[in-house]
């Protein structure tokens, strides 16, 4: 009880002090704007001259164009390490074992490597 | 031996060709000229919309009778939101801040900072609180209050078909009231633009 006629005092005091501080024309509650500021000064002026990056990626055709071939060429060069798989973009391929399914490819790493194949069905044991 | 001459001529001719083509060339322009490539949304599109509502805003009547009504105390304007609902990104700022720019030359107008600047600027206001002398140190508490908030929206409207491609951009910009929610001026610009691929 004691504190909060403390607490009390002290608020109408700093009240009382900030109306008699006011010059002409000042907002009465402007304390509330330093209190809310003051917390965040730091975080809001930490970037005063330097340049905030905010940017967007705009829509080139060219480079778009490049992008999808990069992409392509990685794609491929992936698929490349997992048993050759023939490239039909490109003219590259290995002769020989242009039959996805019967070299392997990937469904060497996802069916029994002993077993036989009709259609598109494996009976691996 | 004739023929051996026009191979390594034409050899010639072919990797210049490839050279000048693989080269990137720039050409500095003028921002007022009119350069479509893609047919979206560019500088001449940005610099129509300024042209057009920094003369309509300065020339319309909310100025006069705010002039007449506030015994000729200037107006206090802020820049608030720009929603784009089109289907492009468009930077509302191109334009927006030559309709500013006007307001300050001829000085018919103030403006007042919002949004992320006015942050800045109260947070710079709070650190001097602390840290500057008492005779630079800025108060608190007197800023200018708006009059008028201006706010707008970009919409657009394409209509396609295989190869051709109708585009059209409706800006809209408004002004009102801050004190009596009323909305005093709206100016608009509409673009549309026909694309054949």
């Amino acid at each position: 009880m004691i504190a909060g006629l403390f607490a009390g005092i002290t608020y109408t005091s700093a009240g009382y002090a900030q109306q008699t501080d006011l010059v002409a024309d000042q907002n009465p509650r402007y304390a509330e704007s330093v209190n809310k500021y003051s917390r965040m000064a730091d975080s809001l002026t930490y970037a005063q001259g330097t340049t905030v990056q905010e940017t967007y990626k705009a829509y080139d055709w060219y480079e778009a164009r490049e992008e999808r071939r990069r992409l392509r060429r990685e794609r491929n060069y992936q698929l490349s390490l997992y048993g050759g798989y023939t490239n039909y973009d490109n003219s590259w391929s290995y002769p020989g074992y242009n039959n996805y399914w019967n070299y392997g490819g990937y469904s060497r790493y996802l069916y029994p490597s002993f077993g036989f194949r009709t259609r598109n069905f494996w009976f691996g044991f | 031996m004739q023929l051996k001459r026009i191979i390594t001529i034409a050899a010639f001719a072919v990797s210049g060709l490839i050279i000048t083509s693989c080269s990137r060339q720039v050409t500095r322009v003028s921002t007022d000229e009119t350069i479509d490539v893609s047919g979206n949304w560019n500088n001449t599109d940005s610099r129509l919309v300024a042209q057009e509502l920094t003369q309509n805003i300065l020339g319309a009547a909310w100025l006069s009778n705010h002039l007449e009504q506030n015994a000729g105390k200037k107006p206090v304007v802020i820049v608030g939101m720009v929603q784009n609902k089109s289907h492009e990104h468009i930077e509302a700022e191109t334009f927006v801040k030559d309709v500013e720019q006007a307001f300050l030359q001829t000085q018919r107008v103030r403006l007042v900072q919002g949004g992320k600047k006015r942050e800045e600027l109260r947070a710079e206001k709070a650190d001097q609180q602390s840290n500057a002398s008492v005779s630079s140190m800025k108060k608190f508490g007197l800023e200018n209050g708006a009059d008028y908030i201006l706010q707008g929206s970009i919409n657009s409207i394409v209509d396609s078909h295989k190869r051709k491609k109708v585009v059209y951009y409706q800006v809209n910009l408004e002004l009102t009231n801050i004190q009596t929610n009323e909305v005093v001026w709206i100016g608009e610009k509409k673009i549309a633009k026909y694309v054949k691929n």
